[in-house]
């Protein structure tokens, strides 16, 4: 049963040391990210029994990835001291793996195929809520990269109002609206978090099935600093399912 | 041996000047737009130093689309009149489509920029029908006026070279002449800056290829977010950058700011040893 979850952005910015010196505008969304992530540690370590931590993230392919597996950061940030390395794992997974680094947590890394029809996204979501123990979500994602003519995708005048239903249904846990994510229109903003978003509906929602909980949202950010959208909200179950 | 135009190059260190026929470049935000601008822009980078004149019709970034006649329109007839004006200035024309390109070598360019990576393979039959020199860019496989976002690879200098090798046999299969192709790295093209860094430390691996390099750094982001300066601030930045490659063995260096370029150039040729040293008394006498 999922016990806690939260959405944070899958921008490498997010990976250490890629900004080079501080940027201001990563920092805060760093921060955010950061304490969202404490808060789903902090209620998923409740209690006793299997405690996990599963992080979901686009990958180029459904399946689990080594959660000891080299960072990608030598892949997008070539330096000296920082060399690609095979086997590195997609930028998301690296993302929500390190918001979670110090944390004694089993660390499960779930990737979604991107390109994943909502309907596998929803059958992924299902099992992982239907696993043994207290299960955290770390679901990371974002927005459009296509909001301004200055953003890495150029602008599509369908971006503000495609992210701005995104925020609203991040910020109101609005399970169905996740769910109903249209994938072509997704693919065509580069919105980036659609399949991993339609995971967390679905197994948030198998846990309400299950234990008669609902979600309650709460954005600690939201904003496009670099033209893509980024949120970074948790969702608590109540009330809190019990095994 | 490297030969552009008429010139064999030997050893030297050319400048190529960037004229914009646009409207919405980034560094020169349509200075040049105007013919009579442009013209004037021509004149005083040849007295300045520029061996090659580079002249563009579309910016790099997204923006405003720009058709064929449009981009023709903007350069080929420009190109007859400074090839009139200036007859042994170099004239490159930066595009990535044929027929523009065969508009520019009739009008009397001597070499075709390809700085989007062979987007269109027809340019490089250009080139060999018309006997003029081609530019091999590394664009990381993205097609024309777009952003890189989220770029990975496995070893970007590996793919600069396997990319620009590549699209240079294939234009000297073409007909293209060997002596008359350069490869670029393409800076900031398909790359972040870290890949942009990367590729400028290693650029002597690209040299070791033996085609001629071409390195187009001007005023970019790479230096800008390197420096933290935006783009009116990254001269210096630029010209350190400049040295290195030059350092390593880039012959062709794409400018905004020719003047410091050219010392930048000179300074590192007399080092490198394959410059003489202007005057040199002191302490000989």
């Amino acid at each position: 049963m999922i016990v806690a979850a939260c959405c944070v952005p899958q921008t490498p910015l997010l990976l250490p040391g890629l900004t080079g010196g501080p940027v201001a505008e990563v920092e805060e969304l760093r921060t955010a990210a950061l304490a969202a992530a404490q808060t789903v540690v902090g209620q998923t370590l409740v209690g006793g029994g299997v405690n996990e931590i599963v992080v979901v993230g686009g990958a180029p392919r459904t399946g689990s990835y080594p959660a000891d597996a080299p960072t990608p950061a030598g892949r997008l940030a070539p330096a000296p001291g920082r060399r690609p390395a095979p086997g590195s794992l997609p930028v998301p997974l690296a993302v929500g793996r390190s918001l979670l680094a110090g944390h004694p947590v089993l660390l499960t890394l779930q990737g979604v195929d991107e390109h994943a029809s909502p309907r596998s996204c929803g059958e992924l979501g299902h099992e992982i809520a239907a696993r043994p123990g207290r299960i955290g979500l770390v679901v990371v994602g974002d927005g459009s990269a296509r909001r301004e003519e200055k953003a890495p995708g150029y602008v599509d005048p369908r971006a503000l109002e495609a992210d701005a239903a995104i925020g609203d249904a991040l910020a109101s846990a609005d399970l169905p609206a996740l769910a109903a994510l249209n994938p072509g229109l997704c693919d065509d903003l580069l919105i980036r978090g659609r399949a991993a978003w339609q995971v967390l509906a679905a197994a948030t929602e198998s846990t309400s099935q299950t234990h008669g909980t609902s979600w309650t949202a709460h954005t600690l950010y939201g904003g496009a600093p670099f033209g893509v959208a980024y949120w970074s909200v948790t969702w608590l179950p109540h009330p809190t399912p019990q095994a | 041996m490297l030969r552009l135009g008429r010139r064999d190059v030997g050893e030297d260190l050319l400048i190529m000047a960037i004229v914009n026929r646009t409207p919405d470049s980034f560094y020169d935000k349509g200075a040049t737009f105007a013919r009579e601008e442009a013209l004037r822009r021509v004149d005083e980078v040849v007295a300045e130093g520029a061996d090659i004149v580079d002249i563009g019709g579309v910016k790099a970034a997204p923006g405003t689309e720009v058709d064929v006649r449009e981009e023709i329109d903007r350069t080929a007839s420009f190109v007859a009149e400074v090839r009139e004006r200036h007859p042994d200035v170099i004239i490159s024309v930066d595009t990535w489509r044929r027929e523009v390109g065969r508009e520019a070598c009739r009008a009397g360019a001597d070499l075709l920029n390809d700085a989007w990576g062979g987007t269109d393979p027809g340019l490089a039959e250009v080139a060999a029908e018309f006997g003029v020199g081609l530019v091999c860019t590394h664009a990381g496989g993205l097609p024309p006026r777009t952003r890189p976002h989220r770029i990975e690879y496995d070893d970007v200098m590996a793919d600069v070279i396997a990319r620009t090798t590549a699209l240079a046999r294939h234009a000297v299969d073409v007909g293209v002449d060997p002596e008359r192709v350069l490869i670029d790295p393409g800076h900031d093209f398909g790359k972040n800056t870290w890949h942009s860094l990367e590729v400028t430390r290693r650029l002597d691996e690209m040299v070791a290829t033996g085609w001629p390099v071409l390195v187009s750094l001007s005023n970019k982001d790479f230096v800008g977010e390197s420096l933290g300066l935006p783009v009116d601030e990254r001269v210096f930045g630029t010209l350190a950058v400049s040295a290195v490659c030059a350092w390593q063995g880039a012959r062709v260096f794409r400018a905004h700011n020719v003047a410091p370029t050219r010392q930048v150039l000179d300074m590192v040729a007399v080092t490198r040893g394959v410059r003489e040293p202007v005057r040199t008394v002191r302490g000989l006498a």
